[in-house]
């Protein structure tokens, strides 16, 4: 039985169509994905369901009718009605989510009092028993607890709770473990299976993560630039994919990258016995005190010279502050780091040789480079590092080639950063990596904002840079799927230590600690058997793309 | 609501302001020194475009003088402010939490304790009135505000990937102070610069008014608003045309601020695209 | 919560401190020494050794320091050289005008801000909205001493509902001394209702557009519900700060206008005391300022607190 349908649904924003043609078909009580990267109108989609579009310059076309209602005839106050009783909705970002002056108690009962006309009393009761339900137990996430004192995944559960504390028909999740890590990834995702499996619940879950979709949902959609380009059972969806989006979004998703493993043999970066801390400040106390934070224990590990080794370990685990640790941004509270021989020193005045041997690229596109200054300027900031002893000419060329290196145009470098795409940026700060020829680049989560596509051409370009100039790199990320797919070895971080170093491929086949299988575990995986049966060749879908 | 339109006005009215205290330096047409009693307290005619004071004075003269006391005033306290608050600012945000930045923020507390009324109350008390001194007076008080528009908005760039990208690149605090942090606060700085002109117009027309600002015989909006008070009953006009002028003024340099903001902060120009 | 209220009373009586040592060094600073500079030129040396007995200023700095700090915290701020009483007397008398005038001043402003401001954020982008915003505009550019005597020939010259000055005392009755208050209160809140209602308005749109908004919404609040119950009171908080810089703003202001309507209030005693070099009184009263702003600061914070669970509870 349908729940929803969405019938030939048109969103346009001042003349700009954002939304074409969509239809859609959520059946009662199941779980409904919709996949797509950003920009695909995914999150339009559900906003379209829930009358939330903005108000003004938006028109609507298309038919949405929701247990027999057509939506598109009520008015505002009818859709006031729907929302929140019969269909919930939760967000991506739990952080803000919630209003940060009330306590979760009161959010989650304004639900109640507003549709179901609950007593105060009543609701707080009902409130219990739903935060409960979202295994916030009272004992220890009592009703008068305000939103800042939870984590981002416990926000996220009282998000969950306030959506359905009414049990509505219908549940619409927007990304909602994108901010998460991958273990409170697991722990979300798999309480929103239970309540579709237990309380009858019709789930639409927006991801643009490949591996959620075959993980969580029975029927799912991909989604590009305002079309649905594909729809079906989703098992069937991954193995008899028709549109040559859907194979592109796959393919990248696999990260089938051509890389060569290489034979290590000198040391280049080696770590001893590093030790770094921090003092926070205590705000529970009267008086001015800090208390110290050890963020890094005492590591100690060998890079070799055009090795790629990963950093894998959830946030807080302290594998940003290693790498800063690494590139002299901090000093050390124990140990030292030695770059080919030489000593990384936190001074600026000192260890100008040993600074212009590496460099890093940042994981957000947007706010790695000052906008006010050329990619010229940007990409030749390294030149700091050596001096004067180019004439501009000389420079000018270098970063010339740099970008021309990463896939751009020399002539790019006149542009400003506000010209270019978030994958463009990314290239631009590799160049500005590139410039000086280090030795060793560390990637600090360098792809994790970037698209599935644009993500495993970052890849590929990273990986003919490094055969052609042997260069070694330090790979930070939380996704494991593309540390598994770009590192020869890795390293696994829980709470500032290194609990598991290894072969990446021992690693990810045969994890040893106890951490590393559970984060294994987490994250979520396309089945092994579900592959694209060859009925089309790929060289005929690679054409069909162009 | 806003528009270009109101960021060209504003423009205008602060130009024509600028242009009137400029000329008076060359030209006015009567002298603002000369008393001329015969004259006293004539109505607007082709003689007197304004009319004249109970002293005989010509008050277009006037006004185009005090203009001059007014942006002169202002624009130098405006000056102080930036001069010492935008490097206290950004030394406080680069050294965030450290002794130091609290020793700034707290000192920057102190000071907002004391209106610039009170500022300017204490130093006349000892030093007595003068230009100069209401010059000081709402400079030190623009201190801290200069100094936290340019910590705050330090802090938040600070956090962005490109500082640290510019410290592997081995530049140290001061460089990157210089070199990435003061040019992406310079729009914010200058917005806040057209508040503080404007609130600086304000504050120089209180303290002539209370005679704690420009002494006599140098005309002022404020002294000639002052001077007015006792004929308000009888010549209205006299109390109106400088009152009339500040406003305008304010209110030009309000609109220009206001437009400048719209224009030149990337957090409106984004949300706007 | 306690424990933030006390945080909060240490950094106010730093404050305090810090402000008392700046302006006892003022003080010092003066060229000669205080005796002479009171008196004048003129003033035979016998005259200025006999003040410089009185004032205690042959003692040493730091002698002289606690001797005025101890004073005035138990309520002795020494004797006015001119009045010959205490200068606790002449204060007590005059802030019971200029205090009463501020807070009438700031009520005011509350008053005339809040529904300005909210009123014009829920009709954002509209006719009513616009000229709302014209009106503030013109609010922010008026000074205030001249909007007084703008109300004095509307209100008291022509209308004369109002006396054009002066004030007939407390102790004629509460609304007589409230009535005479009313036409400075309204000139001094005109510019800072005038700021507060913008604030009000673009910190209430600002709310508008955040995250928890939209969760009210996707519960099922109308606009007006998500507005009332959600952005209201997030959007105090910057209110809330500007409440706070403006009470200084309408006691510094109330100095001034004090002069337009010839009111006994402390401004009258400061320009007094200036222009008869009267340097007990000024640093005693520009304590007394700094004290009230200090204080107000306080108040702020506690109020902060209220709003704000971020800066009550630890994590």
């Amino acid at each position: 039985m349908t729940l929803l349908s969405v019938q030939n649904l048109n969103v346009k924003i001042q003349d700009f169509a954002i939304l074409n043609d969509i239809s859609l078909e959520i059946p009662t009580g199941r779980s409904f994905g919709i996949v797509g990267e950003s920009g695909s109108g995914k999150s339009m989609t559900a906003l379209s369901i829930m009358g939330l579009l903005p108000t003004q310059g938006v028109r609507r076309t298309g038919r949405i009718v929701f247990s027999g209602k057509d939506l598109g005839l009520l008015t505002e106050r009818q859709m006031c009605a729907i929302r929140g009783k019969e269909i919930g909705m939760i967000f991506q970002e739990p952080m803000t989510a919630l209003n940060p002056v009330k306590t979760i108690g009161h959010q989650v009962a304004e639900t109640l009092i507003l549709h179901a006309g609950f007593s105060t009393r009543k609701a707080r009761r009902e409130a219990k028993e739903r935060l409960d339900r979202v295994e916030l137990p009272q004992s220890t996430f009592p009703l008068h607890l305000y939103p800042h004192q939870l984590s981002g995944g416990q926000r996220q559960r009282v998000c969950i709770a306030l959506a359905i504390a009414l049990r509505p028909k219908l549940l619409i999740a927007d990304e909602p473990t994108t901010a998460l890590d991958v273990s409170t990834q697991a722990q979300i995702l798999k309480l929103l299976r239970s309540l579709v499996e237990e309380e009858g619940m019709s789930l639409m879950l927006i991801t643009h993560d490949l591996a959620v979709i075959a993980d969580m949902a029975e029927e799912a959609a991909v989604m590009q630039d305002g079309h649905v380009v594909e729809h079906g059972q989703t098992e069937r969806l991954f193995r008899h994919m028709r549109h040559p989006y859907t194979k592109k979004l796959f393919a990248s998703h696999r990260l089938e990258t051509s890389r060569k493993p290489h034979q290590h043999r000198k040391a280049l970066l080696e770590v001893s016995d590093v030790r770094r801390q921090y003092k926070v400040r205590d705000n529970s106390s009267l008086w001015i005190k800090t208390a110290i934070k050890t963020a890094v224990r005492d590591i100690s590990f060998t890079l070799f010279k055009g090795e790629s080794l990963g950093l894998v370990g959830e946030s807080g685990c302290g594998k940003s502050t290693l790498a800063r640790a690494i590139l002299g941004l901090d000093s050390l509270q124990n140990g030292v780091i030695r770059l080919d021989g030489d000593v990384i020193d936190s001074q600026v005045k000192t260890g100008v040789d040993v600074r212009r041997k590496m460099q890093v690229v940042f994981q957000d596109p947007y706010g790695s480079f000052n906008p006010r200054h050329s990619v010229k300027k940007l990409v030749a900031e390294p030149f700091h590092l050596i001096g004067n002893p180019y004439p501009r000419q000389a420079r000018d060329q270098r970063v010339g080639m740099a970008l021309k290196e990463v896939g751009l145009s020399p002539s790019d470098m006149h542009k400003f950063i506000h010209e270019f795409s978030g994958g463009q940026r990314q290239r631009i700060a590799i160049a500005r990596a590139l410039v000086l020829r280090p030795e060793l680049i560390v990637l600090d989560e360098a792809v994790s904002a970037l698209d599935a596509s644009i993500r495993s051409q970052i890849l590929d370009l990273l990986n003919q840079l490094q055969d052609r100039y042997g260069l070694s790199y330090i790979f930070i990320s939380h996704d494991l799927a593309v540390v598994k797919a770009v590192t020869d070895r890795v390293l696994v971080m829980q709470n500032g230590r290194i609990v598991e170093v290894g072969k990446t491929t021992d690693v990810f086949h045969s994890p040893q600690h106890p951490y590393t299988k559970r984060l294994l575990a987490a994250s979520p995986t396309i089945p092994e058997d579900w592959v694209p049966t060859h009925d089309w060749p790929t060289e005929l879908s690679d054409h069909s793309l162009q | 609501m806003r528009s270009p339109l109101l960021l060209v006005v504003g423009a205008v009215i602060t130009i024509f302001f600028v242009m009137m205290a400029g000329i008076s330096f060359i030209w006015t047409p009567y002298s603002v020194v000369d008393l001329n009693i015969a004259d006293k307290l004539l109505p607007p005619s082709t003689r007197y475009f304004l009319g004249t004071d109970q002293f005989g004075r010509d008050i277009l003269s006037m006004l185009m003088v005090g203009a001059r006391t007014s942006i002169g005033v202002a624009v130098l306290a405006a000056g102080i402010g930036v001069a010492v608050g935008v490097p206290l600012g950004l030394a406080a945000a680069a050294a965030n939490g450290s002794l130091f930045d609290e020793i700034i923020m707290r000192g920057n507390d102190l000071v907002f304790a004391f209106p610039s009324l009170v500022i300017a109350i204490l130093i006349t008390a000892v030093f007595g009135p003068s230009a100069v001194n209401a010059i000081l007076a709402i400079g030190i008080f623009n201190i801290p505000v200069f100094a936290r528009v340019a910590r705050g908005a330090s802090l938040s760039l600070w956090t962005l990937d490109y500082i640290l990208a510019a410290r592997v690149a081995g530049k140290g605090m001061v460089r990157i102070s210089i070199e990435h942090i003061f040019p992406n606060i310079v729009s914010l700085l200058i917005v806040q610069g057209t508040i503080q002109f404007s609130l600086g117009i304000i504050a120089e027309a209180g303290l002539s008014y209370v005679g704690l600002g420009a002494q006599p015989p140098t005309p002022s909006w404020g002294r000639m608003l002052a001077d007015s008070q006792t004929l308000i009953y009888s010549v209205p006009r006299l109390a109106l045309l400088p009152g009339f002028t500040i406003v305008l003024m304010v209110l030009g340099l309000n609109l220009l601020g206001d437009g400048l903001r719209d224009v030149l902060d990337p957090r409106v120009r984004r949300a706007r695209s | 919560m306690l424990r933030y209220a006390i945080t909060r009373l240490i950094s106010l009586g730093v404050s305090l401190l810090a402000a008392s040592l700046l302006i006892f060094f003022v003080i010092e600073v003066i060229p000669g020494d205080a005796a002479s500079f009171m008196l004048g030129l003129n003033a035979s040396p016998e005259t200025v050794v006999a003040l410089r007995e009185e004032l205690g200023l042959s003692g040493s700095l730091m002698r002289r320091y606690l001797d005025w700090t101890g004073g005035m915290l138990i309520g002795d701020f020494g004797v006015s050289y001119t009045y010959r009483v205490p200068v606790s007397e002449l204060v007590m008398a005059r802030i019971s005008v200029s205090l009463p005038l501020a807070l009438y001043a700031l009520i005011l402003t509350i008053t005339m801000a809040f529904p300005v401001g909210i009123f014009a954020a829920f009709n954002r982008g509209k006719l009513s909205d616009f000229s709302l915003m014209g009106v503030t505009q013109l609010g922010i550019a008026i000074p205030n001493f001249w909007f007084a005597m703008l109300l004095v020939m509307a209100f008291a010259v022509s209308l004369k509902w109002f006396s054009a000055g002066g004030f007939p005392g407390w102790e004629n009755g509460v609304l007589l001394g409230l009535k005479s208050l009313t036409l400075p209160a309204l000139a001094l809140a005109v510019t800072q209702a005038s700021i507060l209602a913008r604030v009000m308005r673009s910190s209430i749109i600002e709310t508008l557009s955040q995250d928890y908004i939209r969760t009210a919404r996707a519960k099922g609040l109308s606009r007006r519900q998500a507005t009332t119950r959600h952005a209201l009171r997030n959007a105090m908080i910057p209110v809330l700060t500007i409440i706070g810089l403006q009470f200084s703003f309408l006691l510094a202001g109330a100095i001034i206008i004090e002069n337009v309507f010839f009111l006994p209030g402390l401004g009258r005693l400061i320009f007094q005391g200036i222009t008869q070099r009267d340097l007990i009184v000024v640093e005693s009263v520009v304590m007394l300022l700094v004290f009230a702003v200090v204080l107000v600061n306080f108040v702020v914070d506690i109020a902060y607190a209220i709003t704000d669970p971020r800066l009550r509870t630890g994590r």
